[in-house]
């Protein structure tokens, strides 16, 4: 027997092995999880031409979107925009945004960054000075313990300016720029919200822990207080005081 | 060489076609299957009394993965014509509760039939039958009766060749002691001899019948006196059902070819399942969009498109339980939407042939008086525990709660929706053209309206166009919602939507003219559970009333590997020999039982 026949011989079992497979599996699963899956609502997104940023992420990406129903609806392109707090969709095989229903949605995690990170936004309840009352925003979850720390990736007019003159009048156009709010959320769901962080902005936010805060700090070295990696590794920290 | 090679592989392909067919088979044999078991506390019942079950699922083929959540009872006549219906929630695979036998039921044998919507696909004949005989409170002269009956002899479950197999592990029953007086606390132990795994156990206390199994009834010669009755067949859903399960028919040959399921497992909700008709030729419409809602105070909507064959599905979750159903086709004005009804059985029951043995009389005299004093007394062994099962699941809404809301109480009155558009509902324009009314709502974002009619509902159900509701004066109108924006639903756009919530339900009133059906979903029965009030519980009432109940107990349970429960009830005013019963299913699919006696005798 040549070599050839020798291959073509196995070729040819491979194929019918895996053909008699086929013929036999049920694809009723597949077919209960599409026919049954949670719809998508929501408005059609109709972009606005503004400066600066409003996109967290630029480009769409591979994400899961978990309703407020318990249902989980999986691999659909979405970004999030910051300037409304709003989920988009990108409709399949179309150029149609739509900014889906807040109401209805949990949680949407986006399943790749550029990182190769899953990044998971939630909607939390949050109360601080930054809004008149209470309100539902989808923050990033940056780390999940008893004490968790999230990010609610706005973004916000910064002031209008001068981008053009029309018949000796002036046009100006407000400029988005990123104003990230940290969340610490405790036990009980409250939180804390907080724009920039220093040393002593964080001794104020717990004054009952900051000798405990500061021993800690001093056993890991925690010495910067800057990027949100620093942050994430402080809320480590947190965590160590019950 | 050339034609050698070619010669080889025509002869490889025909050796494995073979062994493809081989291993399909096996493949097959494997697949996922469930198999259905059920558990009666007896055998004879007196019309007007309680049967208690216990309904157990499995996988087929032995394994622990078992995915319906909802399997269904019916009890059915010698005609077969059913009795009841019942839909089981399944919580770890089983389901006990109790059926009302009313007191109208004729002497004679019954059928009861206990299956999943996924057992559908492989045939009836693959469902649980049990057999029971019921007993009219009113029928005296027994002697009379020529009695199509009862009852298998082996009163495990069903499957026979599992009974075969069940001489490893068993169970063993002791009861304190043999002999008690009236209303006695009885204690009796249970445990599992060589069971190695969790094994629901139902227990059944009750009176002796004096003559066991098969001795019940002399056996007649058996004849073609039979009837050969069709299924059940509910008058008003009589098209319904022989168009459907001709069209299923055809479907079903089709999709094995496809290796698909024709009936889908139910784990999630109980799923409605229909064909859209064309009226002219009765074949299947392809890709029709069905609309299914409920009439709600949120204005809600589920949609599919139907497949190939005309069928749809839709997945009824515990949010439209003990509500109506509208469906509606909205593509094809001409076609008619038929339902799939799960409890239609296609085969017949066809009752052992045996006449009344007359050493059972008196035993059968004797639980008619009982069942006559203990409806005299209102005692009642059932008790429900729970309504519904809870559910986080909300109707399918199709816009956010914060829509702009008007109501037309603030206003003066008017006549007609035209004038309730025209003054009070700034984002809509009604127009009338020959006679033709036309809806568009106002686009928020671009300030123009939209140039097609919005979506509109009334009292939560979308209707077909705003001259349905042009009638309506504001007195009729409790309030208005609208959205001025352009809605996607899964697919669909709609521009804006606009829902009208009516003072006394209007919905009814509407005049249709495309396809649709109002429906009552098969929803889960509520749990009951055995109760018999007694000095256990302290029910003072009791101690006054007579109790002659014949069911002294009746429980499921599981018992674990080794391990030995007891149970505890009280014995009642009925005096006599009584039996201790167990029966179950070990998670490898094994059956277990037992059996002990006890005696009551008069204080």
């Amino acid at each position: 027997m040549t070599r050839k026949t020798i291959i073509i011989y196995a070729f040819s079992i491979v194929c019918q092995l895996g053909l008699a497979q086929d013929n036999n599996s049920c694809a009723c699963e597949d077919s209960i999880r599409s026919l049954f899956e949670s719809k998508l609502t929501g408005e059609v997104y109709q972009p606005m031409i503004l400066r600066g940023m409003e996109f967290y992420h630029i480009n769409y990406g591979d994400g899961t979107i978990i309703l407020e129903n318990g249902d989980t609806i999986f691999h659909h392109q979405i970004r999030y925009n910051g300037r409304m707090d709003a989920l988009l969709y990108l409709v399949p095989n179309t150029v149609h945004e739509i900014q889906l229903d807040k109401f209805a949605i949990k949680e949407f995690d986006f399943n790749e960054n550029q990182n190769y990170q899953r990044e998971v936004f939630r909607k939390i309840r949050v109360k601080n000075d930054f809004f008149s009352d209470t309100a539902e925003v989808f923050s990033q979850l940056l780390y999940e313990d008893s004490l968790s720390l999230y990010v609610f990736r706005q973004y916000v007019s910064k002031r209008d300016q001068l981008v053009a003159v029309t018949n000796d009048r002036e046009i100006s156009k407000p400029l988005y720029v990123p104003s990230f709010i940290y969340y610490f959320q405790l036990r009980n769901r409250k939180t804390i919200g907080f724009k920039k962080f220093k040393r002593k902005d964080l001794f104020d936010l717990f004054p009952e822990h900051k000798e405990t805060m500061k021993k800690l700090f001093r056993e890991n070295r925690q010495r910067k207080f800057k990027s949100e990696s620093d942050l994430v590794q402080i809320t480590k920290i947190l965590n160590q005081i019950n | 060489m050339k034609k050698v090679f070619l010669y080889n592989i025509v002869l490889i392909l025909l050796l494995f076609n073979f062994i493809e067919n081989a291993v399909g088979q096996i493949f097959k044999e494997t697949a996922y299957s469930e198999k259905a078991y059920l558990h009666s506390d007896r055998l004879i019942y007196i019309a007007g009394e309680d049967l208690f079950y216990n309904f157990y699922l499995m996988n087929g083929s032995g394994k622990p993965d078992v995915r319906s959540r909802f399997a269904y009872l019916i009890l059915r006549n010698e005609e077969s014509r059913a009795i009841s219906e019942i839909c089981l929630n399944l919580k770890n695979n089983m389901a006990s509760g109790s059926i009302y036998l009313p007191d109208t039921l004729t002497t004679g044998s019954y059928q009861i039939v206990a299956f999943t919507n996924f057992m559908r696909n492989k045939g009836e004949e693959t469902f649980c039958t049990n057999e029971i005989f019921i007993i009219n409170r009113f029928d005296k002269d027994l002697n009379k009766l020529k009695l199509n009956g009862v009852v298998n002899q082996q009163r495990t479950f069903v499957d026979s060749n599992l009974i075969a197999n069940s001489v490893k592990a068993s169970l063993l029953l002791t009861p304190e002691k043999t002999k008690y007086v009236q209303r006695q606390k009885i204690r009796v132990g249970i445990e599992g001899v060589n069971i190695s795994s969790v094994a629901p156990i139902s227990i059944s206390v009750h009176e002796k019948v004096p003559i066991s199994g098969m001795d019940f009834f002399a056996p007649l010669p058996r004849g073609n006196t039979s009837k050969d009755s069709s299924s059940f067949v509910h008058l008003d859903e009589q098209f319904d059902l022989q168009t459907f399960q001709n069209l299923l028919r055809k479907v079903s040959v089709s999709k094995k070819e496809e290796s698909h399921c024709l009936y889908y497992v139910e784990a999630n909700g109980v799923i409605l399942q229909g064909i859209v008709l064309n009226s002219d030729n009765q074949q299947g419409i392809g890709n029709a969009t069905v609309f299914l809602s409920t009439p709600d105070t949120i204005a809600n909507l589920q949609f599919t498109k139907t497949d190939n064959f005309g069928v749809f599905r839709f997945l009824i979750n515990h949010s439209y339980n003990g509500k109506s159903i509208f469906l509606r086709c909205m593509d094809y004005p001409k076609a008619s939407i038929a339902l799939d009804d799960k409890f239609s059985l296609k085969s017949t029951f066809k009752p052992s042939k045996y006449a009344m043995n007359p050493r059972l009389i008196p035993y059968i005299l004797k639980c008619q008086n009982i069942v006559n004093i203990q409806k005299t007394y209102q005692i009642k062994l059932s008790k429900e525990v729970s309504n519904q099962v809870a559910s986080n699941k909300i109707p399918s809404r199709v816009y956010p709660p914060k829509a702009n809301t008007i109501y037309p109480s603030d206003y003066v009155e008017l006549p007609n929706f035209f004038e309730v558009s025209r003054e009070i509902i700034q984002s809509l324009k009604i127009r009338n053209k020959h006679d033709m009314y036309m809806a568009n709502m106002l686009n928020e974002k671009t300030h123009e309206f939209f140039d097609s009619p919005p979506l509109i509902f009334l009292d939560g159900v979308p209707i077909e166009n705003i001259g349905q509701i042009i009638t309506l004066g504001s007195d009729k109108i409790k309030k208005i919602e609208t959205v001025s924006s352009e809605r996607y639903i899964g697919g669909m756009y709609f521009k804006g939507i606009l829902a009208v919530f009516s003072k006394n339900m209007e919905i009814n009133n509407v005049h249709w003219e495309t396809p649709h059906r109002l429906i009552q979903p098969i929803t889960p029965n509520p749990v009951t559970i055995y109760y018999r009030p007694g000095f256990l519980n302290a029910d003072v009432d009791y101690q006054h009333k007579p109790d002659f109940s014949q069911l002294l107990h009746w429980e499921v349970l599981t018992l674990q590997a080794n391990e030995k429960k007891y149970i505890e009830f009280s014995a009642s005013d009925d005096i006599g020999e009584f039996d201790i019963e167990a029966n179950g299913i070990l998670s490898d699919g094994t059956p277990v039982s037992a059996k002990a006696a006890i005696k009551i005798v008069p204080n």
